[in-house]
């Protein structure tokens, strides 16, 4: 009997069901699309932008974000990024807007449940540019790189629409240049500006009698890393399962590696090749030997050849080290709503503190290691008309009205003012010219004596007067990155491997595979400039490390043929 | 005189005829779906990747064809023998731990008590998720606060380094093989469905538990031996999801495998052409494997 009523209640629903899709089942795809009362707006599908892939970088920075514990916990709608803002009301408004202006073009949004620079979300794209259906602008790097993207045909040609762009003055060449290729446009970044900076458990530090200043708990912002080798052994404690720092061997870390006067590449002195491996010179080979020494000297990082940059991060998270390296944007919604975020069951200000990498042996700690990184491009396979509307939508969320949609909604969520740096992008947002429109900077979102701190003595390091790899292209940085975790989980996993033999072998396969090629255009007069401009900056702010560099200079980097 | 057949046996012919055809038809209706997603799923990627193998791949726009550019450039690239010397180096290892074990371990199980038999099976079917599997191991050969460390540690031996010590790093890989036992349930099927008969009569005359197993078992499982073989010489050459989930395929190269680096060719540096030329590669050392494989072992019982 009951089985029978059961039975019953189950058809019915079926039935129900059924009915109640019928309305939607029997709608054609252009009736559903037609312009209904709450949604005015004509759509023609052949002018759709679909797919502008909803990246943090358009927003919010989304580093913090996955570097915050909880923020998953937080209420979404008040990361007024473009990764969410399918899901927030600024963002459908920002789009409606457009929509409603552009009445030719609709907004579709892709989601994808995953990291958006991951390498899921790359095969992702690829799969769909190949078929044809590729969005019309999306994030170049996750292909390993702005050049990779740009060799493997992946990025459309935009030299025609930033010509003329008003905001190229803004945007400094010697970290666009990847973007360009044989004097065409590929790519305009979309972030910029990030600091790496380290977390540090501020409770342990106190714990361990660690102090800056006295009574405030954590190391001072002008640290070496002897300072941080001592710290370190003073914070590292196995029987209670706890460790200085997370060491991860798939990734050099960037900023530590300028602290110590290293370089991944050199310039080739043959002029056959444009880079050669920079893991040979002595500085990089310094850097390489503290590295190790934090494992088998100083016994103070945790680290193995499983141990990658999301493992590390997991590991500070795990409350298992005391110090974590993030790339600290400057996401004013972030930082000012930090107090209001947790680190476990403990208050967040309370707990982490942030720092600067420590100075290197002969004092060099250089600020704003990674200017640049992230490019957009655009489709190339798309028609005329879908290219024109991706600019013109480019442009609405970068400098236009939709960055004045989402600044003020993030005032809106912070109860403030609107910042006039909503996002770490290099440009300058028109709304910033109207002198009606009030604005504060972002730093002034920031909560914590500390925090502001660190922020204003990051800003008043000297910036390296040349990006990463010398604004040259990488044509495959993913791949470089991946025999540099050859040689990295070698020398972090046995103390009896000879440095020098590893470093060449690795070198000699970085040589043989990633690095041969020769960038198109390259001239001894460029490498001349950057290296000479390398060592101006190095004898004007950091006479120690300049005589260091010296002897680089003269044996590896002056390749130019003498006159 | 013209022999008339029965009304009856004629439409039992006729309706024999009918139902023949229908088997017919019904056996290609039922082959065609599987037949279908092979060709998709299976020839159309192999054959376009043995095109693709002799171009410079383009995503978007047409390729350029470079006749044996790709296998010139992987042939001089320092990882490739790494990576065949490694892949070789697991399948031994594996196929010598997970595919003789099991045989042994199934024909003993044999000779105990039907419970336990059943009990044994339940328990090699609980971790068949490997994925599961891998991951959980990968922390517990955590040097530092993995589970196996813990356990030398508090019965007063050294800590091993595992997954960091590369000369032990690709037996680490391979061990979790041994508890998937999906080999072992073919085999114990196998067994299970040999007569009893013939080891009743062999022990009444007078053979040992030995003798019963090199004469009757071992036999008898010949043919699933030999396919199985073929099945874990192409699985194991093929190995990729142990060593990049827990090694990356360190340290340095230790566990570096042949798939691996097709797999990094294609989807780290964009390079479909050199990844599928070294697929075909890898394709060309299987089939040499089978064919030396189905020449040298009899699948017969009577040869």
């Amino acid at each position: 009997m009951i089985r029978k009523l059961f039975k019953s209640v189950l058809i019915a629903l079926s039935v129900a069901s059924f009915f109640c899709s019928v309305p939607v089942i029997g709608q054609t795809p252009e009736e559903l699309l037609a312009p209904t009362e709450e949604r005015p707006i004509l759509v023609n599908p052949e002018y759709w932008i679909s797919g502008i892939r909803i990246f943090s970088y358009f927003g919010e920075g989304g580093d913090v974000a996955r570097n915050l514990r909880d923020w998953i916990d937080c209420p979404k709608e008040l990361y007024r990024s473009w990764q969410t803002a399918s899901r927030n009301i600024a963002g459908l408004y920002a789009a409606s807007l457009f929509e409603r202006d552009n009445p030719k073009v609709k907004l579709v949004w892709y989601e994808y449940a995953g990291e958006a620079a991951g390498k899921e979300w790359s095969k992702v794209l690829m799969s769909a540019l190949a078929a044809g259906e590729g969005p019309s602008a999306y994030d170049a790097n996750v292909f390993g790189g702005v050049a990779t993207a740009i060799s493997k045909g992946l990025c459309g040609d935009i030299t025609e629409y930033v010509k003329n762009w008003d905001q190229t003055k803004y945007l400094d060449m010697k970290f666009w240049a990847p973007a360009w290729k044989n004097g065409r446009c590929y790519a305009i970044p979309g972030q910029a500006m990030s600091y790496e900076l380290s977390f540090f458990r501020k409770d342990w530090f106190e714990e361990a009698g660690i102090f800056a200043a006295e009574g405030i708990a954590g190391p001072p912002v002008d640290w070496t890393f002897d300072d941080f080798v001592n710290i370190g052994q003073k914070l590292t404690d196995p029987k209670k399962k706890r460790w200085a720092f997370g060491l991860p061997v798939d990734v050099i870390r960037t900023g530590w590696l300028q602290n110590f006067g290293g370089f991944m590449v050199k310039p080739d002195p043959t002029g056959k090749y444009t880079f050669r491996s920079g893991l040979d010179l002595p500085t990089t080979k310094e850097f390489l030997k503290f590295y190790r020494d934090l494992k088998f000297k100083y016994n103070i990082a945790l680290t193995g050849t499983e141990e990658t940059g999301t493992a590390a991060a997991y590991d500070f998270w795990g409350e298992r080290t005391a110090m974590h390296i993030f790339e600290g944007t400057r996401h004013a919604l972030l930082w000012g709503r930090i107090d209001r975020h947790m680190f476990g069951d403990k208050s967040w200000l309370d707990t982490v503190g942030i720092i600067p990498f420590p100075k290197g042996p002969t004092g060099l700690q250089i600020g704003t290691p990674k200017p640049w990184w992230r490019f957009i491009t655009i489709n190339p396979v798309i028609s005329k008309e879908r290219k024109d509307a991706t600019w013109k939508f480019l442009n609405f969320i970068l400098v236009g009205d939709g960055k004045k949609i989402l600044a003020q909604d993030m005032a809106y969520a912070l109860n403030d003012l609107p910042t006039n740096d909503i996002a770490p992008n290099p440009y300058h947002p028109r709304y910033l010219d109207d002198p009606n429109f009030a604005s504060r900077s972002w730093k002034e979102t920031i909560p914590g004596e500390q925090y502001r701190e660190i922020f204003n003595y990051v800003e008043s390091l000297p910036v390296n007067p040349i990006p990463d790899f010398f604004a040259m292209p990488i044509m495959e940085e993913t791949a470089l990155q991946e025999k540099h975790r050859i040689l990295l989980s070698t020398l972090l996993t046995n103390p009896n491997a000879d440095l020098d033999a590893e470093v060449d072998k690795v070198a000699n396969m970085i040589n043989k595979t990633v690095l041969n090629y020769k960038i198109e255009g390259q001239t001894w007069d460029n490498i001349k400039e950057w290296a000479t401009s390398l060592k101006e900056f190095y004898e004007k702010n950091f006479p120690e490390q300049a005589k260091v560099f010296n002897e680089i200079y003269e044996t590896s980097f002056a390749v130019w043929p003498k006159k | 005189m013209r022999k008339v057949l029965p009304l009856t046996v004629a439409k039992k012919d006729k309706f024999r005829e009918g139902g023949v055809k229908f088997k017919r038809l019904s056996i290609w209706l039922f082959c065609i779906p599987g037949a279908v997603v092979t060709l998709i799923f299976g020839w159309y990627p192999m054959i376009w990747a043995m095109v693709i193998a002799f171009q410079k791949f383009m995503i978007i726009g047409p390729s350029k064809w470079i006749g044996l550019g790709n296998f010139s450039s992987i042939l001089q690239d320092p990882i490739l023998p790494i990576v065949i010397k490694n892949t070789f180096y697991y399948a031994l290892l594996s196929i010598g731990l997970t595919f003789i074990i099991p045989i042994l371990v199934a024909i003993l199980l044999m000779e105990m008590s039907k419970k336990t038999v059943r009990i044994m099976m339940w328990l090699w079917f609980i971790p068949l998720s490997s994925m599961a599997s891998i991951v959980i191991l990968k922390w517990m050969y955590n040097v530092d606060y993995g589970l196996l460390n813990g356990i030398l540690v508090s019965f007063g031996l050294p800590e091993s380094g595992w997954l960091n010590d590369p000369r032990i790093a690709m037996l680490c890989l391979v061990l979790p093989g041994l508890i998937m036992f999906a080999p072992g349930l073919i085999y114990i099927a196998t067994i299970q469905a040999i007569p009893k008969e013939l080891y009743e009569n062999a022990h009444l005359e007078g053979a040992s538990v030995w003798q019963q197993i090199w004469h009757i078992s071992l036999p008898r499982l010949r043919p699933v031996i030999s396919m199985m073989l073929i099945l874990a010489v192409i699985s194991n050459l093929q190995i990729f999801s142990q060593p990049y989930i827990m090694t990356g395929g360190g340290p340095g190269t230790a566990t570096t495998v042949f798939v691996m680096e097709i797999y990094s060719q294609a989807f780290n540096r964009y390079a479909f052409g050199r990844a599928s030329a070294l697929a075909i590669i890898l394709f060309c050392i299987i089939l040499t494997l089978i064919i030396i494989q189905r020449k040298f072992v009899k699948e017969n019982l009577d040869e």
